[in-house]
């Protein structure tokens, strides 16, 4: 703001004051404000230029019955960026493979769920069979239009069994991924004392720091174990602070629940020491040398089996809760440790994944 | 004070010289050069220009449908720059609109969901109400702290930002929160507590209280003595304070009238839109609504042009990336683009010579 007052006046030193007033606010204000608005406030799109009648007029509106025919296209909207190294690459990195397969895919990224409602209606009367809107905050905006468009298939991130005739809900269950990570943790803490740090303390999350605990008590029955919520899913400075104040305590093992925690405890452990887990994808390349571990999310398989369903007319009402089992949910060493792992902690990752994929072996739900 | 219209358009035809009327025009010629420059980049992200100016255009302009969501868009975007518009008039530099629709938002939210049975007739009103209410505490607070301490009001308004937008997030995750819910966000308002829509379309009586507001600013500003007295401090203050008008006074009603017309964007955005409290309830309209007052050159009209704009240019952008595969940051750029080259022509339109 300074510089652009001083400047001003250099340039205007015969002008009315008004003028001179007008000029700052125009300089001064609009400069930062304009980077904010338009920063974060376009919802974006890229998909296959292919066939995409953008001016699905009303008149098209629940004519196309999209799930007939030839195949179905498939939509994905998701709320940040499909670079992110978690959420939403994930699920970008899903349609991927299904284009692979022939699919005609699209993705809208950076969807504020104020443009939600707008950008899934745009979908369902183009024509999309399969719309999945990948934030619990569409969910309001998904059961609106659902209603709208019987026709059309939707999916939302809830994770809490909320579905309609034409709604599915998908469930995230990392405890159960939480659960092998604790046996490693256990083992890569030098004192026992695992931290988690959560963007809410919902049972998404919660359970994961639950099930941590769990599986590094199997192996080390003095665990125990630290956890907070940041209140935040992207606030990198405060998760690091957190996290900061947890590794006074003597924690030096960690596990995320949110992109924003989780970083800020790579960051912690970059500057403390010890070690943490990726969340969803592979971020083991914000600090190769202190993300042992990668909670891996891969969901590819989800939007098959809900395709699947969608062919079979079996859709309805469906909340699926695809983990471990079915290959969704996944922990591996990072590639930075994939040599440092022993042999031992190697097989029993090994071991107790075959184990809770057999049903042999049922991971704690702690949601509360 | 010098009474600039809308783009100078109308006075471009009264002046005499082509200097003069060139220099008027300046806004548009810059809306043109940053199209221009926006079809460069879109020529290098591999689109056709053509195509792709025609494509935001249908999208945000293109049918019934289109012009409905570009109209929602705007609202609140319209409500907040009149208010804007009437700070700015007397100069007061209200940058806290965000904080101001959050906790209009939340005033609003927690009287919806106080009394979920009442008739809407009877229950949107109240809303409204305590949303204008929200509003006006807090640019009130920052008003006090500016006028009885000598806070720079700028960095007031701009904090008292982030104080009200963390309430809302404490609110919605604790006091508020949905009793069986564990999503940070309140239960979802009653029907009676959404704002309803007209004869069948997705448009809502919000949106023609928006615009019935574009008169009724318009009144305020150049039909009462109020509007004579906010104007004149704006104009200049210390000769406003020789005329015996009370500044200090003209100042905190300026500020508080917008603030108000903040809170009542929270609530109707919150009512329509989010049928809930949560977190995360605006996409910077506060900010947003800003430019569009100084984009309309603080004339009421001109803030409508601007909020229309304004919203076509994101609907256009939305449809644009839908349609043809541009990355996202080409369109956002192009936004960008068009809103600083419009502002620069208006700095050099209101020069007094080139």
């Amino acid at each position: 703001m300074n510089f652009a007052s001083q400047r001003y006046f250099v340039l205007s030193s015969k002008r009315f004051f008004h003028s001179l007033e007008h000029a700052l606010v125009s300089f001064a204000l609009t400069a930062p404000l304009m980077m904010l608005s338009a920063c974060s406030s376009t919802p974006t799109t890229s998909h296959s230029p292919s066939d995409s009648p953008m001016s699905a007029d009303s008149s098209s509106r629940a004519t196309s019955n999209a799930t007939k025919g030839k195949a179905a296209k498939f939509a994905l909207i998701i709320n940040g960026s499909p670079t992110d190294k978690s959420w939403n690459q994930q699920a970008v990195k899903a349609t991927q493979a299904l284009k692979a397969k022939g699919m005609d895919v699209a993705v809208s990224e950076s969807v504020s769920p104020a443009d939600a409602e707008r950008v899934l209606r745009q979908y369902a009367e183009a024509g999309y069979g399969t719309i999945v809107a990948h934030s619990f905050n569409y969910g309001d905006a998904v059961f609106k239009v659902a209603k709208e468009f019987p026709n059309v298939n939707f999916a939302w991130a809830g994770g809490i069994n909320k579905t309609a005739a034409n709604v599915a809900d998908y469930d995230q269950p990392f405890y159960q991924g939480a659960y092998l990570v604790g046996l490693i943790g256990a083992k890569l803490s030098k004192t026992g004392k695992l931290g988690a740090l959560y963007g809410f303390d919902i049972p998404v999350c919660h359970s994961m720091g639950e099930a941590m605990l769990a599986g590094a008590k199997t192996v080390r029955p003095d665990a125990t174990l630290t956890s907070a919520a940041v209140g935040n899913w992207d606030d990198v400075a405060k998760a690091k602070e957190a996290a900061l104040s947890q590794a006074e305590t003597g924690v030096d093992f960690w596990i995320g629940c949110g992109q924003g925690p989780t970083i800020g405890q790579i960051e912690a452990a970059k500057t403390k020491g010890g070690y943490a887990t990726s969340y969803v994808g592979d971020m083991s390349s914000l600090g190769p040398q202190v993300v042992a571990l990668n909670l891996l999310w891969k969901i590819e398989p989800l939007f098959s089996k809900m395709i699947e369903d969608i062919q079979a007319k079996k859709f309805a009402n469906r909340y699926y809760k695809l983990g471990v089992a079915d290959g969704v949910i996944d922990v591996e060493a990072a590639p930075g440790f994939k040599n440092k792992l022993t042999r031992e902690q190697a097989d029993a990752l090994k071991t107790t994944r075959a184990k809770i994929a057999s049903g042999e072996l049922t991971v704690p739900f702690v949601p509360k | 004070m010098r009474e600039e219209s809308v783009l100078n358009l109308g006075s471009a035809l009264t002046h005499a010289g082509v200097l003069k009327r060139l220099k008027s025009l300046a806004p548009l010629l810059g809306g043109l050069l940053a199209l221009l420059l926006g079809a460069v980049l879109l020529q290098l992200s591999g689109a056709n220009p053509l195509q792709a100016y025609g494509v935001m255009l249908a999208g945000a302009f293109g049918g019934g449908r289109q012009l409905t969501e570009t109209l929602l868009r705007a609202t609140p975007l319209l409500i907040i720059g009149l208010g804007m518009t009437i700070a700015f008039r007397c100069r007061v530099w209200n940058i806290g609109a965000e904080g101001q629709y959050y906790i209009g938002a939340l005033c609003g939210s927690v009287v919806a969901l106080a009394l979920p049975d009442l008739g809407p007739g009877l229950l949107i009103p109240l809303m409204f109400m305590a949303g204008i209410l929200g509003g006006v505490i807090w640019s009130g607070i920052a008003g006090l702290l500016h006028l009885q301490r000598g806070v720079n009001l700028i960095i007031c308004t701009l904090m008292l930002n982030y104080i009200g937008i963390l309430l809302v997030q404490y609110a919605a995750r604790v006091p508020l929160q949905q009793p069986d819910g564990f999503l940070p966000e309140s239960a979802q308002f009653s029907a009676n507590a959404q704002i309803p829509t007209l004869l069948g379309t997705r448009l809502h009586w919000g949106v023609l209280l928006a615009f019935g507001l574009v008169g009724v600013v318009y009144i305020l500003l150049w039909q009462t003595p109020l509007g004579l007295q906010l104007r004149a401090v704006g104009s200049r203050l210390s000769v406003a304070r020789c005329a015996g008008i009370n500044t200090s006074r003209s100042i905190l009603i300026a500020l508080m009238i917008s603030g108000g017309l903040a809170g009542l964007a929270g609530i109707i955005e919150v009512s329509y839109t989010y049928t809930r409290l949560k977190g995360d309830i605006s996409d910077n309209f506060g900010f947003g609504g800003i430019l569009v007052a100084l984009l309309g050159q603080r004339q009421p009209v001109g803030v409508v042009v601007a909020a229309l704009l304004f919203s076509a240019l994101m609907v256009g952008a939305q449809s644009l990336n839908v349609v043809l595969q541009i990355p996202a940051s080409v369109a956002q750029v192009i936004q960008a683009i068009v809103v600083l080259f419009v502002l620069a022509g208006q700095a050099i339109a209101q020069r007094e010579s080139l």
